[in-house]
């Protein structure tokens, strides 16, 4: 049985791209290791920037976190930003368990990819919708089987190519 | 898009080490004494192959293991001793789903016997159409009547080998040196002839390169389908190899017995088992590496053929996982 405290940033990710990617990724079918973009991905991680700092904290696995006058900053890298819903997502569960676990009162987010910049709020609303986005990833990824396979134009550059087709 | 094969052979004895980051290799003389020592770039290697006594010590191995750089050893005689597979947060073969899956495929006779008359089927079409290359002719139909009858893995075994048979009595009319490459019987551990050592030594080869294939996906390679699992370690690399070994290893052999490119003067014979010189495995290894780099096109997709098989072997996961119609890759 999955549970919500198993859900990471990349899964919240992931089901807003698409939903089979999601119930893949939760089984432990990881995607093609030596793909391009995943290459990519694994090196943006290791970007550094200053005033920020590593954090740890349950399964949250963000990029950077810092502190600016005032607030919490919560950094994402992203190599592109076809999808930039699928990044706020990821970025609203973050601050969503900052905001529950650590109690922190005003946290920001701000989504990084090459000269564009997105902020994202931790506003009442935007917490109450990815509160019931948990849920639908907890029901999704307890389904015995995953959805199925649906050709869509994001398919040709994604890493689980060879596995879906 | 990986175009290199990166694959790294030591067959001089000597010590791989790790400084700063890297992987050192300082070779040895008789004596012992450090000769040379190359640098071996850690993001430049994805696999290792040993044949020859070379010293390591648990910080190599776990920094190699950080990199999943994948160990493959082997005895002085080229026969295959173990790999070392990392074991780390990178590494991805983790999946209790996947596992379990497998088991239950196993286990379901219909769908075990599925998968490996898929897999024989494929093999025997692809060793038709080698012979079909040479101009040789084959009839495949009444092996694959007689596998579409067959129930059990036991009778799907029987077909493969009177069919193996047949293929391998085939290979007199391909290969044109008769006179030091006859083919009389298959024979292994140790094989009797030359021939039969080439072809124990390129089967070996691609039973490694599908096994750490299979070790890139979250595949179990102790569970096999048509091979018995219970008697050995791993098998289902073998039953990745079933497909491969006509397409990579079997047109090697006949492309470097009728070029000359090997001939009787590269084995060498000790206390009466048949090994390849280090000359004629440096030979073999160019030719299998720039094999392995070739691309085709399969499925929209330019893929070498490392790529091929771990595509293969997605598919065979989707199968276990998915119940989904699985089709063997066959080379046109």
């Amino acid at each position: 049985m999955f549970s919500k405290d198993q859900i990471a940033g990349t899964l919240v990710n992931y089901y807003i791209t698409c939903k089979r990617e999601a119930w893949l990724y939760a089984h432990h079918i990881y995607p093609d290791q030596e793909d391009e973009n995943m290459a990519l991905g694994r090196v943006m991680a290791e970007i550094k920037e200053q005033n920020l700092q590593d954090f740890a904290f349950a399964n949250l696995k963000f990029d950077k976190l810092s502190k600016e006058r005032g607030h919490y900053l919560v950094t994402e890298y992203k190599k592109s930003l076809k999808n930039p819903e699928a990044g706020k997502m990821q970025l609203l569960f973050y601050l969503y368990l900052l905001k529950i676990g650590l109690r922190l009162k005003d946290v920001k987010g701000r989504l990084i990819s090459g000269k564009s910049v997105f902020l994202v709020d931790a506003s009442e609303e935007n917490l109450n919708m990815i509160k019931e986005i948990l849920i639908d990833i907890e029901k999704l990824v307890n389904m015995p089987t995953a959805p199925k396979f649906e050709y869509k134009k994001i398919c040709d550059n994604c890493a689980y190519r060879n596995y879906c087709m | 898009m990986q175009k290199n094969d990166r694959t790294h052979f030591i067959l001089n004895p000597g010590r791989l080490r790790r400084q700063d980051n890297n992987i050192y290799f300082d070779k040895y003389d008789d004596e012992m004494s450090v000769v040379a020592t190359k640098i071996l770039p850690i993001n430049a290697v994805d696999e290792i192959y040993i044949l020859a006594k070379v010293d390591m010590d648990s910080y190599t191995m776990a920094f190699l293991a950080d990199n999943n750089v994948l160990l493959h050893i082997f005895s002085p005689y080229q026969s295959f001793r173990g790999n070392f597979f990392p074991n780390t947060s990178n590494s991805v073969n983790k999946s209790g789903f996947v596992l379990l899956q497998q088991l239950r495929s196993f286990d379901d006779e219909i769908k075990r016997s599925y998968i490996a008359r898929e897999i024989t089927r494929v093999h025997i079409l692809n060793d038709a159409l080698n012979c079909k290359k040479y101009g040789v002719k084959f009839d495949t139909a009444p092996h694959i009547s007689a596998l579409e009858a067959a129930k059990t893995i036991p009778e799907i075994m029987a077909v493969e080998g009177s069919f193996q048979k047949l293929y391998y009595e085939k290979w007199n009319e391909i290969i044109t040196d008769q006179k030091s490459f006859k083919f009389t019987v298959r024979s292994k551990r140790p094989p009797a002839d030359k021939i039969n050592s080439f072809i124990s030594y390129v089967n070996t080869r691609i039973y490694n390169v599908c096994l750490s294939e299979i070790y890139k996906t979250e595949l179990d390679p102790r569970i096999g389908f048509l091979h018995e699992p219970n008697y050995r370690s791993l098998s289902l690399h073998l039953d990745l190899a079933e497909i491969f070994k006509p397409i990579l290893g079997d047109t090697l052999i006949f492309s470097m017995l009728n070029k000359k490119e090997i001939t009787a003067k590269d084995f060498e014979t000790n206390a009466g088992r048949i090994k390849f010189t280090n000359e004629a495995v440096q030979k073999i290894e160019m030719k299998m590496i720039s094999k392995l780099t070739d691309q085709i096109e399969a499925g929209g997709q330019k893929l070498t053929w490392r790529q091929i098989i771990r595509r293969e072997a997605n598919r065979l996961k989707k199968c276990i996982c998915e119940n989904a119609p699985y089709e063997g890759f066959v080379y046109q």
